[in-house]
């Protein structure tokens, strides 16, 4: 596996940072997650994510930088729902780095894969490439029914038309933090940086810090035994690393084979395309 | 001294300032649009910086406390009160899209007056309030025994107190309206628990939880609260990971993370409960009072219950083994359960069952605030018959929406159409301020002063101070402003009740009198302008409160077998309907972000549906997005299905809060409304609606319908997204 990895490396351009200065981190305790969607509507208000619209959104072309997939296990009356917030996995190997013709999306300092909207001239390789779907394409230039706008975050651009978007920790916050701690001759301590949907979540379920300092509260959420990454075969190395839900397994034995078949079955009835496989809607 | 650079840093604002908490005076104001308004800046404008107040969130009875984030004078985004002892800095959708009702752009901006062909046109306050003051005062003079009618909700606030001394002198009727009474709740916990209000429930320190239709981490009571519990009882707990049972005939989101979800039977959740208290007290169970109970000898056994609830007797029987060998165990009942015909004899059933496993005063215990008493069914077709026969000469409909989100068959629309004169205190033209006369433009609740009281709150006295954060955006005015400004026109008893100039002052004078009565000391500016930081008081519950619970109770009756409006025959299936965190009764519809926010569990976005079993959905030809028509004895809507692994085969399950005839652009003839099919069905111990007591028929209309999920064929497929199979 390290082979692959070191060939990846040979692909980065000059400059990528393979040490960082701090190392952004999230868990997410899926026996904590309720899937309330509490951390979708306060990522919305915190980024100034646009409202589509319903014809939008009938469209497939939902704008939300986090959102709860769902997943059923079983069939009545022994069914069983799952849920897992999905967002920007922030990779420290990301696919969509190596994809984007003109830099836009790179690796920073912090460990970070960040977005620079200025730089991007929309080609959307970066959403082909990424695993996780989790990047979002203005397809327009929403705007907002007055005085909605009033609302509007003075610490994030509202992006235009032609332009990727994706999670970005909250890098505002952390350049906040990051600042206020620099002002104090120190570094930033555990939980001064908090992402919106970590700050809203009830349960506590998502857990936000610097992985680089071995007594922060996510460098411990990450030594539990449940702690898995989604996608591992992928070698994306993701920053967002979630903890398994800790029910019991709904079947003594899981016929994958039966799942499968009955969900092309349900796809033929539905008279859905194959992709709408993915659990999510099409970005 | 003020330095050039406080110059040109306050000129960047445009002289907007913001004025909240000590800036009041000069909130009617209009801005002044000098480029430098003045040379002192309001204290707390600094363009750049955040300045956060803590406040209360409104958007539902549950009164957690939040900051509020406020940059160039308007308010941005809510987050949590770390410090409240309810949410814990936790909020949910709804709290944080509380700021798209503040900047609604259906938000009415002045007071509104029915132009008599069914459009309103806006008027200026002083014509308001002389309309209102000469209908009231010829209400006095001429009323011949009739009465006005106030229409208000239930929160424990010195604004419901306002409106009350102001009802009364009036001599007012009124009727404090909600879909869910907590009546069953209460009944059930005085019964029981000897107590009035609704028992607080310690959920994170419990290890086996059986929730009896209890939704608490979506919509029951206070979610937020208990998600806070939850998070901590499945992990972090003292005595490992708990476990949570979740018995109800349609998976809730609660439903949903349960460690085993039983498919019951609608009304037949008591019966089950209470099979299982009497086979705990085989066990060996319970304590003094309970050894008078006879062992519960008209209980089923458990095997005739699981049969009654259509669940599997094993099952039921596991789940028994699991509640006798628990340390701390809780159930909990609520929802549909508590809301058929039986409702409160099920609930009763549940706290029996605490009282049994001694949960009683350990994860069940007292709160120190009382709940609201709700009208039952009968003070509003009081209410209803007395518009028909024309003896209703005025409403007050104090923010209530009653014509959406109650049922239909309650009378409440054709009552306020036969009203002499109808007026809203509301901030949206919705379903029922559409069929006023007069529509009094309200603030929002982060525009002004107010105060809650959280029952059942977390285990202590949780007072909550609301204050602005933020200057008035339109012409509006609070509820309480409005009642005080007519009692001061009005003079005589109204404007002795209430001498007070504005919310913040009454507010003020209502701290300072509960404070007073409680033997709180000290210098009462200075408590409440900590209050005001702090935005919440508490106070722990005393020494001993524990003790409150009665040691005594009566047996608990079998509950009667449910009843339902509309027969098996013709209407086959019996209708669930359930609200939402992000919609509510209603409240979220006009929400933008509720709107595009996809349902948890159908991932359903923009409108409303109606779920059935996939087999049911065979039987009958339907698949997901198919239209059907939902038919009761009490109405008709027409919406599209959404085929749901966690229904039970003979219901049908239907979100509620959408279907607005009015209520802005974003809520306006968007899906159905669940309320327009409830029959008026009564509990028949409290004589509250039973909202879970109606069936209907589904009728396949052959045609598709307009809905729209987010997510495709939810499997993982093998792909192992939820952690690596056969690990722990």
């Amino acid at each position: 596996m390290s082979k692959i990895t070191d060939k990846l490396r040979e692909y980065r351009v000059d400059g990528y940072y393979t040490e960082f200065d701090y190392h952004w981190t999230m868990t997410v305790d899926l026996d904590r997650c309720t899937g309330c969607e509490a951390c979708v509507v306060a990522c919305q208000a915190e980024n100034n994510l646009p409202i589509v619209g319903e014809k939008r959104m009938r469209q497939g072309r939902e704008m939300k930088w986090i959102r709860v997939e769902r997943y059923w296990d079983g069939d009545y009356p022994n069914a069983r729902l799952n849920f897992i917030p999905m967002l920007c996995q922030q990779c420290d190997q990301a696919p969509c780095e190596i994809a984007c013709p003109v830099f836009a999306t790179y690796h920073n300092q912090d460990g970070l894969n960040a977005q620079v909207y200025n730089r991007c001239i929309g080609t959307r390789t970066c959403a082909v490439y990424c695993p996780y779907e989790v990047r979002f394409f203005n397809w327009f230039t929403y705007t907002w029914d007055e005085p909605l706008e009033q609302q509007l975050n003075p610490d994030v651009t509202v992006r235009e038309k032609g332009v990727m978007e994706k999670c970005t920790f909250c890098i505002q916050r952390i350049n906040r933090a990051k600042d206020a701690a620099r002002d104090e001759d120190r570094r930033v301590g555990d939980g001064e940086a908090q992402p919106a949907c970590a700050q809203a979540c009830p349960t506590d379920a998502i857990v936000f810090g610097d992985r680089n300092d071995p007594d922060s509260a996510v460098s411990q959420k990450m030594q539990d035994p449940r702690a898995y990454e989604v996608l591992k075969e992928l070698n994306t190395a993701p920053s967002v690393i979630y903890l398994k839900n800790a029910r019991a397994p709904l079947h003594a034995e899981k016929d994958e084979g039966h799942h499968r078949e009955e969900a092309a079955e349900a796809h033929a009835a539905a008279g859905e395309p194959r992709w709408a496989d993915s659990g999510k809607a099409a970005s | 001294m003020v330095s050039r650079r406080d110059v040109f840093k306050f000129a960047g604002a445009g002289g907007v300032g913001v004025g909240a908490g000590l800036l009041l005076g000069e909130v009617n104001q209009r801005p002044l649009e000098t480029l430098l308004s003045t040379h002192i800046p309001p204290e707390d404008f600094s363009p750049g910086l955040d300045t956060w107040y803590n406040t209360l969130c409104r958007m539902c009875p549950a009164g957690c406390g939040i900051s509020v984030k406020v940059r160039e004078g308007r308010a941005r985004k809510i987050e949590g009160n770390a410090a409240h002892p309810v949410n814990r800095g936790g909020t949910c959708a709804l709290g944080q899209a509380s700021l798209n009702a503040l900047y609604n752009p259906d938000r009415l901006r002045s007071p509104m007056r029915a132009d008599g062909e069914g459009g309103f046109v806006p008027a200026p306050w002083d014509e308001a309030f002389e309309e209102l003051v000469s209908r009231l005062n010829a209400l006095e003079e001429f009323a011949m025994g009739r009465q006005a009618w106030v229409l208000t909700g239930g929160a424990l606030s010195s604004g419901e107190e306002a409106l009350s001394r102001f009802a009364s002198a009036l001599n007012a009727r009124v009727l404090r309206l909600a879909l869910d009474t907590t009546a069953a709740e209460r009944a059930a916990a005085k019964a029981m628990y000897g107590f009035e209000g609704l028992p607080h429930y310690d959920i994170a320190n419990a290890d086996v939880i059986v929730s009896f239709g209890a939704d608490f981490l979506g919509s029951w009571r206070s979610p937020i609260a208990y998600a806070k519990a939850y998070g901590d009882f499945r992990q972090g707990g003292q005595g490992g990971r708990g476990y949570l049972a979740q018995v109800e005939p349609r998976m809730s989101l609660t439903g949903a993370n349960a460690d085993e979800w039983l498919a019951a039977k609608p009304g037949a959740e008591g019966a089950l409960a209470l099979a299982l208290a009497a086979e705990l007290l085989r066990r060996g169970y319970g304590d003094a009072a309970t050894s008078a109970w006879n062992g519960l000898s008209g209980a089923m056994s458990l095997e005739e219950a699981a049969r009654h609830a259509d669940v599997p007797a094993a099952r039921v029987e596991a789940l028994a083994g699991r509640l006798a060998a628990a340390k701390a165990p809780l159930a909990l009942g609520g929802g549909a359960a508590g809301a058929g015909s039986n409702g409160t004899q099920a609930l009763t059933a549940v706290a029996a069952l605490n009282r049994v496993l001694g949960a009683a005063g350990g994860t069940v215990r007292p709160n120190l605030a009382h709940a609201t008493a709700y009208s039952g069914l009968r003070d509003i077709e009081d209410f209803a018959a007395q518009a028909a026969s024309g003896d209703v000469p005025m409403v007050i409909l104090a923010g209530v929406d009653p014509v959406h989100d109650l049922p239909e068959s309650l009378g409440i629309r054709k009552a306020l159409e036969r009203a002499d004169f109808v007026v809203s205190l509301d901030s949206f033209l919705n379903d029922s301020a559409s069929l006023a006369d007069w529509v009094l433009a309200t603030d929002n609740f982060l525009e002004t002063w107010g105060d809650d009281i959280s029952s059942p709150g977390a285990g202590m006295l949780t007072a909550t101070l609301q204050q602005p954060v933020q200057k008035r955006l339109h012409d509006t005015l609070s509820v309480t402003d409005i009642i005080l400004k007519l009692a001061t026109r009005l003079g005589g008893a109204a404007a002795e009740a209430l001498p007070h100039e504005d919310a913040q002052a009454f507010t003020r004078s209502e701290w300072e009198a509960a404070w007073e009565s409680m033997g709180v000391s000290g210098d009462f500016n200075a408590r409440f302008r900590r209050a005001q930081q702090d935005g919440v008081w508490a106070a722990a519950l005393a020494e001993g409160m524990a003790d409150e619970l009665s040691p005594e109770a009566a047996a608990p009756q079998p509950p009667p077998a449910a009843e339902f409006a509309g027969g098996e025959a013709e209407y086959p299936f019996v209708f669930h309907p359930y609200a939402t965190q992000g919609f509510r009764e209603g409240v979220g519809a006009n929400l933008p972000w509720m709107q595009e926010l996809p349902d948890p569990l159908t991932s359903v976005a923009y409108g409303s549906w109606a779920e059935v079993n996939p087999a049911t959905a065979r039987e009958l030809g339907l698949r997901t997005g198919d239209l059907v028509e939902l038919e009761s004895p009490a109405g008709k809507v027409s919406v599209p299905v959404v085929e749901y692994p966690g229904v039970r085969p003979d219901v049908v399950a239907m979100p509620l809060g959408h279907g607005h005839r009015a209520n802005g652009r974003y809520a306006r003839g968007r899906g159905a409304n669940a309320a327009s099919l409830l029959a008026a069905q009564s509990d028949s111990a409290t004589g509250t609606l039973a909202w879970a007591a109606t069936r209907v028929a589904l009728r396949a209309l052959g045609k598709r319908g307009r809905l729209i999920r987010t997510s495709g064929v939810s499997r993982t497929l093998g792909r192992q997204i939820l952690g690596p199979d056969g690990e722990h």
